[in-house]
């Protein structure tokens, strides 16, 4: 009995030795490091950004309800940890391109898989696999489509906004009067001269000569117009890039932008893109006319992209090497087909990602009272296929202005897209719009106002109790010559929602704002105020993050009663 | 929550049942010797932050001790305490606020005393309850709390006259209010310290 239970013991033992001999007689394979992999992780899941935020996990691509992110072993075993719940799209391979694609037809899916590994992220989106950039022009050309950036962004950088917003002064006599030196027949020349280079598919000849158009009509206008050049593939492409300096605060960047690019199924021949995108090009160009003959607080830049057909090549060039620290991008307004219409009124879609809501809502009210063209608010963070969206990715707000997508311009990536098939009552509506957008965010000085104040400042002070803590905001700025006096303005919320702080106007060019509320992070502008109780435009953006906790105000009971005795 | 009331409701029937076993063997008036005081002193906080702000507090009680022939005996009164200060400054430019802070402390120990002659020395530990506030001039704030706390405390009697006292006490609080403070980077205040109270006092 005991000498079977022996044998039993060995026989089990057997297996275990043998392993442990061969793995140390056998020259085994080093241990490969865990893959990347790429995954779609829903939205709406509880605690999802802090906890991403926290795990420092970076998003390549926010959708509409989900994100693409680029994960390995350990970082998706610590999500999983979390009980965030996701799914694996491919394992990541760094000599593949990936991008995005928009299939609204089933014959262009099928198009799609014929050619590609196809694999479905939501809605009509999905992520297309390719050996290099240049195989993306294998899709039809109907098909919308964008790379999926290399690098990704935190989403704790992502600021949520209400979806209500309050604005001030819409009505104004001096947008009026902008409004009306837009010109249709200036639209139509230049969606004309722009049509005339046959083609302006991104790597021909003609569309860097189309380029060079852009850039002599920017010279004409006194501006200082510069390129930016890179190469798709092996052909030169050249962003055109000018700009009207802001007088007040220089630093703060308005840009308006569109791509002069063109496509079609006859593309290195016959490309007219006449509504794509002349019509965007040339409301950017009637644009710079009309605003370089005023004077703004803050910049405005007009960005005129190449090779968006490409999958936005131009705009992801442009982020990658333009932006810089020193500047702060107020938003970006990218139009994009703007001259189409079945029939009249026309919507302007307006489509934006969540933080982009409060440019998305001011665009419309400005569109719809000086267009006017009703704006279609729409937040959609998928609609990622025009280059507003590598504004997106570094998290900037940014607006794409495109006609009603619910009914498609016909002739789109076609060669019948010309002059002919536009409305130009709608298109200059939409560029009227455009235009009191750009003034307005920029900043259009109205004459004989008072200055908008300068060097708007802060700082901030705690003062803090045993139970209780003060945030003091210092604020200050130059005085203005001839103003009455300033007023202050607070808002929880950036850009939007501005309230008066102060009762009568402040004498001085300073004040001392304690933060008593709840709320976390405060937006502050200051303005100018005359005699004749004209106010300037508001001053550069300032923010606070005053983390306050909320204050403790129920007395007891008891305690009033003997408060009470005491006293 | 469940487990503070839990806590309390313990904390309750522990008192009763102290109560009950102290009252039951007292029969007579004799059994029982009662000396009420009047004291004032300073209280320490134990967190320096809380130090630096109020310094020490001026405290002010009224104190029952009871006692039985068994020297076992139970302590109960009123403690007020009050200070002045600056609210101080973690960040940016210096400004002045006035900070004002109370505390009223109800406590009710359980004691035991050595007797020898006209010196007394007792020792005793319990519950309190707290309430406190801390009130800021010149902008609306202001915090209210209550808590039902440890203390301990120790005191000496020496005899002046037939029926009045000299006392000298020494009690500690430990307050854990369980509020999270900029002044503490965020921790939890506790407003634990230490008291030193003299007064004087009569045997009824």
């Amino acid at each position: 009995m005991t000498r079977n239970r022996f044998r039993r013991r060995w026989l089990l033992l057997l297996p275990a030795i043998l392993f442990f001999s061969l793995s140390l007689f056998t020259d085994l394979p080093p241990v490969q490091p865990a893959g990347l992999r790429l995954v779609l992780v829903p939205k709406y899941q509880p605690r999802l950004e802090a906890i991403l935020g926290r795990e420092k996990i970076e998003c390549l691509q926010e959708l509409q309800d989900s994100y693409i992110m680029r994960l390995d072993r350990e970082e998706g075993l610590r999500l999983r940890s979390h009980g965030l719940k996701f799914r694996l799209l491919t394992v990541y391979d760094r000599g593949l391109v990936y991008a995005l694609a928009r299939a609204s037809r089933a014959a262009d899916l099928e198009l799609i898989r014929s050619r590609f590994r196809a694999i479905f992220l939501e809605g009509n989106d999905y992520l297309l696999l390719a050996r290099e950039p240049a195989e993306l022009e294998e899709l039809p050309v109907n098909i919308r489509r964008r790379l999926l950036p290399a690098s990704g962004h935190s989403l704790a950088e992502l600021t949520l906004l209400p979806e209500e917003f309050i604005w001030q002064r819409v009505q104004d006599q001096l947008y009026e009067q902008l409004a009306g030196e837009v010109s249709a027949d200036n639209l139509r020349q230049e969606v004309v001269n722009l049509q005339n280079f046959g083609t302006r598919y991104a790597p021909t000849g003609n569309c860097l000569q189309a380029g060079q158009y852009i850039y002599d009509h920017f010279s004409s206008l006194g501006l200082s117009p510069s390129y930016q050049e890179f190469y798709y593939s092996t052909y030169l492409c050249r962003n055109v890039i000018a700009q009207v300096t802001g007088q007040t605060y220089p630093e703060q960047v308005m840009i308006i932008c569109a791509h002069y690019d063109s496509t079609s199924d006859q593309r290195w021949t016959l490309a007219p893109g006449a509504d794509d995108n002349a019509s965007g090009t040339a409301a950017v160009l009637e644009a710079a006319r009309i605003i370089s003959g005023h004077p703004l607080d803050f910049t405005v830049r007009f960005i005129l992209f190449s090779a968006e057909e490409q999958g936005l090549i131009g705009s992801l060039r442009y982020v990658q090497e333009k932006l810089s620290p020193a500047e702060n991008i107020l938003g970006v307004l990218n139009l994009d087909m703007v001259a189409y219409a079945d029939y009249l009124p026309e919507d302007l879609d307006l489509i934006g990602n969540r933080s982009s809501g409060w440019l998305v809502d001011r665009l419309a009210a400005l569109v719809g009272t000086y267009g006017p063209v009703p704006g279609k608010k729409i937040i959609d963070a998928s609609f990622v296929y025009s280059d507003h969206a590598p504004f997106w990715d570094r998290g900037i707000a940014a607006v794409c202005a495109i006609e009603d997508a619910s009914v498609p311009n016909p002739y789109y990536h076609k060669t019948t897209d010309t002059v002919d098939t536009l409305n130009f009552d709608f298109y200059r509506a939409a560029a009227r719009g455009s235009l009191i957008s750009l003034a307005d965010l920029a900043q259009v000085i109205r004459p004989g106002y008072p200055a908008t104040p300068r060097n708007f400042n802060l700082s901030l002070s705690t003062q803090a109790s045993i139970f209780n803590h003060l945030k003091a905001v210092h604020l200050n700025w130059d005085p203005v010559p001839g103003a009455a006096g300033y007023n202050l303005y607070r808002s929880p919320v950036p850009h939007a929602n501005f309230q008066k702080i102060n009762s009568s106007l402040i004498q001085d060019n300073e004040y001392i704002d304690n933060l008593l509320g709840t709320e976390a992070v405060f937006y502050y502008a200051v303005t100018a105020v005359d005699s004749l109780n004209r106010e300037s435009n508001f001053s550069r953006e300032l923010a606070v993050n005053a983390g306050l906790t909320p204050l403790n105000s129920l007395r007891l009971l008891f305690w009033g009663i003997l408060n009470f005795f005491w006293n | 929550m469940d487990g503070r009331i839990r806590k309390m409701g313990l904390a309750i029937t522990a008192l009763v049942m102290g109560l009950w076993w102290l009252c039951g063997p007292v029969s007579s008036a004799e059994a029982v010797e009662v000396r009420t005081f009047f004291t004032v002193g300073l209280f320490n906080f134990r967190q320096p932050e809380f130090r630096e702000l109020y310094g020490g507090l001026p405290a002010f009680g009224v104190v029952v001790d009871l006692f039985t022939r068994s020297n076992l005996g139970l302590a109960t009164g009123i403690d007020y305490y009050q200070a002045r200060g600056e609210a101080l400054t973690l960040e940016g430019e210096p400004a002045v606020y006035p900070v004002k802070f109370h505390r009223w402390t109800f406590p009710l120990l359980l004691k035991y005393r050595l007797v020898s002659g006209g010196f007394q020395l007792a020792a005793g530990a319990g519950l309190a309850l707290s309430l406190y506030d801390e009130t800021w001039s010149g902008v609306e704030l202001s915090y209210h709390g209550r808590k039902i706390h440890f203390r301990a405390e120790m005191a000496t009697d020496v005899r002046l006259l037939s029926r009045l006292y000299l006392r000298a006490a020494l009690t500690w609080d430990s307050i854990p209010t369980g509020v999270s403070s900029l002044l503490l980077g965020g921790g939890r205040v506790n407003l634990a310290g230490l008291g030193l109270q003299a007064g004087i006092g009569t045997r009824i």
